[in-house]
């Protein structure tokens, strides 16, 4: 079953002379335990299609359904509750809170959802899985490049999310590390149960994929099963 | 909380230089509310310590006690409730002293203000020639039965008691009989005091040559007193708003520097309201922190302050400045916070 899907999605911005189609029509279903990709070049719309996926913005026309619940029948509180709960974020340039240490990257998300986070040894394990289990007490100008986006990608995992999606994580990547952490996306989904969805113009990222789509002038099409 | 306290605990020298602003700015408004109610008090003092409720003066005086004369004829008969003042500017001068400008007032000890001068020590005046006088020529030295030349008059005044509290237009006040203040004044017979002071709310001078006016009207017109006060409150009032501006500023500019940061809390479906509460937490703990150490800084002052210095440090209206500070505080973090709730998630997605 289907934990994030877009139904008949389309998404336009502005008016009349400035009025621009961004997505057309785009649907789309991820399910528990898959590495999903969508690629295409920059400006093709991939950006839009996450931002609507994760629920920051509403489409203009179309469903978005997210374990089971309609964002767009949810207030803005109910939806953020819903992201916090639903969904786990990878940014592109990892954006890890400068002034909180790693530890305290995990402790804000317990102050701010309560329950439903992962136990201590669940956390263990998933620092263990990432490498990162002793830089707790790093800040993130201490850490390096790829230490700051498994810190992120922990972060994310961290409240257990259904859906993980992430944003050109390997924009800054050389190949051996492009492995690397597409391996680790792979295993994530497969391993701990969860909807991947990952946003690229990165190729590299194909072999890992469980499934490839392609985002051309705001038109999704499956590439890969 | 956790957010503002982790971020003041990272960025420490950014921290440290907002509260050393803040700390500058309460300790500047600490010493001049201290100042000016220092100085508000040693120049109503002796007025405040008779407990009276109005002054009579000569309605030509100008509400000046120092130059006013009133006959007994002018005064009529004075109840328990009343009693006369003579006032005059004198120079104490002594051997083995330094002269020192003071105010000598004149009492009838048949009256009760007389009888309200509080002794820190030895007795009251029995003869025209024995006086009490303020702590403050304890402080410069004086003891008990000392002598003192009162400007040109060559009689010698004893100094038989001392009272504390005793101040009046920011002078020492030296207690004695009213023949003696004739005497200080060169009077020709007729004038009998300077002013009539009343307990009684109702009193009212029963010649038209004098007027009568409440204890805050005469203490408003005194030399000097209002426009002292006044500028004092209009320089406390302008560090108040430099200091909404500075906290203002800084924030503004801390919290545009942490838009994104706070964008990417949004995206991971923090709440705005946490966010606005951690702007508004490290404003106050800033805030809080430069208070902390102003007072502290004040303290020092307070106990290192010589006493001859007119500074008064009234807890509740230093708190209340304090207080005041904190409100600033609030204002200032909330400019920032329109900021804060427009920020937007979709921004940090997509690189």
């Amino acid at each position: 079953m289907a934990v994030l899907s877009l139904e008949h999605v389309d998404q336009i911005f502005g008016q009349g002379s400035a009025r621009v189609q961004v997505l057309h029509d785009v649907s789309f279903a991820a399910e528990a335990g898959t590495l999903s990709l969508i690629v295409g070049p920059s400006g093709s719309g991939k950006s839009t299609f996450l931002t609507i996926a994760g629920g920051l913005l509403t489409p203009t026309k179309g469903a978005v359904v997210v374990a089971g619940n309609s964002y767009q029948a949810r207030s803005p509180k109910a939806r953020e509750q819903l992201r916090l709960g639903s969904i786990g974020f990878v940014l592109q340039a990892y954006h890890l809170l400068p002034y909180l240490t790693v530890e305290d990257q995990f402790a804000l998300v317990d102050r701010i959802k309560k329950s439903g986070n992962l136990s201590h040894t669940e956390l263990t394990d998933l620092l263990d899985q990432l490498g990162i289990a002793n830089l707790l007490k790093k800040y993130p100008a201490e850490l390096s490049g790829g230490q700051k986006q498994r810190v992120a990608i922990a972060r994310a995992l961290y409240p257990d999310p259904a859906i993980l999606l992430a944003d050109e994580p390997t924009a800054a990547l050389d190949g051996p590390r492009v492995q690397v952490v597409g391996k680790l996306l792979a295993d994530l989904a497969h391993t701990r149960q969860k909807a991947v969805v990952v946003v690229t113009h990165d190729a590299r990222l194909i072999p890992f994929a469980d499934a490839v789509f392609e985002m051309t002038d705001g038109r999704l099409s499956r590439v890969q099963q | 909380m956790f957010l503002a306290l982790k971020e003041i605990r990272k960025e420490k020298l950014r921290s440290s230089l907002i509260i050393a602003m803040i700390v500058l700015i309460s300790y500047l408004i600490f010493i001049l509310t201290s100042l000016a109610l220092g100085l508000a008090r040693q120049n109503t003092a002796a007025l405040n310590s008779w407990g009276i409720d109005n002054v009579t003066l000569n309605a030509n005086a100008n509400v000046d006690m120092r130059q006013s004369l009133l006959t007994k004829a002018q005064a009529g008969t004075l109840s328990a409730d009343e009693a006369y003042i003579g006032q005059a500017s004198v120079v104490a001068k002594a051997k083995g002293h330094d002269n020192e400008s003071a105010v000598f007032i004149g009492l009838d000890a048949t009256q009760f203000v007389a009888k309200t001068v509080k002794l820190t020590s030895g007795h009251r005046p029995q003869t025209a020639h024995q006086v009490v006088a303020d702590t403050a020529f304890e402080q410069e030295g004086y003891k008990l039965g000392d002598k003192v030349k009162l400007n040109a008059d060559k009689t010698a005044y004893t100094i038989v008691g001392f009272t504390d509290n005793a101040k009046m237009n920011i002078a020492p006040v030296i207690y004695g009989k009213l023949a003696a203040w004739r005497t200080l004044k060169n009077l020709m017979p007729g004038p009998i005091a300077s002013a009539v002071v009343s307990k009684d709310a109702d009193y009212k001078a029963s010649s038209d040559a004098l007027t009568t006016y409440k204890l805050k009207t005469f203490i408003n017109k005194l030399p000097g007193y209002s426009a002292q006060n006044m500028t004092f409150e209009l320089m406390i009032g302008f560090l108040m708003v430099i200091s909404l501006i500075v906290i203002a500023v800084f924030l503004y500019i801390l919290t545009m520097q942490k838009l994104p940061n706070y964008a990417v809390m949004r995206v991971q479906g923090v709440p705005s309201g946490v966010l606005v509460r951690a702007t508004l937490a490290q404003s106050v703990l800033l805030v809080g922190a430069g208070l902390v150490l102003g007072t502290l800084l004040t303290v020092v002052t307070a106990v290192a302050m010589p006493a001859s210095v007119p500074m008064a440090f009234d807890v509740p209206i230093l708190a209340g400045a304090a207080g005041l500070l904190v409100v600033m505080a609030l204002l200032g973090g909330l400019i920032p916070v329109r900021a804060v709730l427009r920020v937007d998630p979709v921004s940090v997605i997509g690189g």
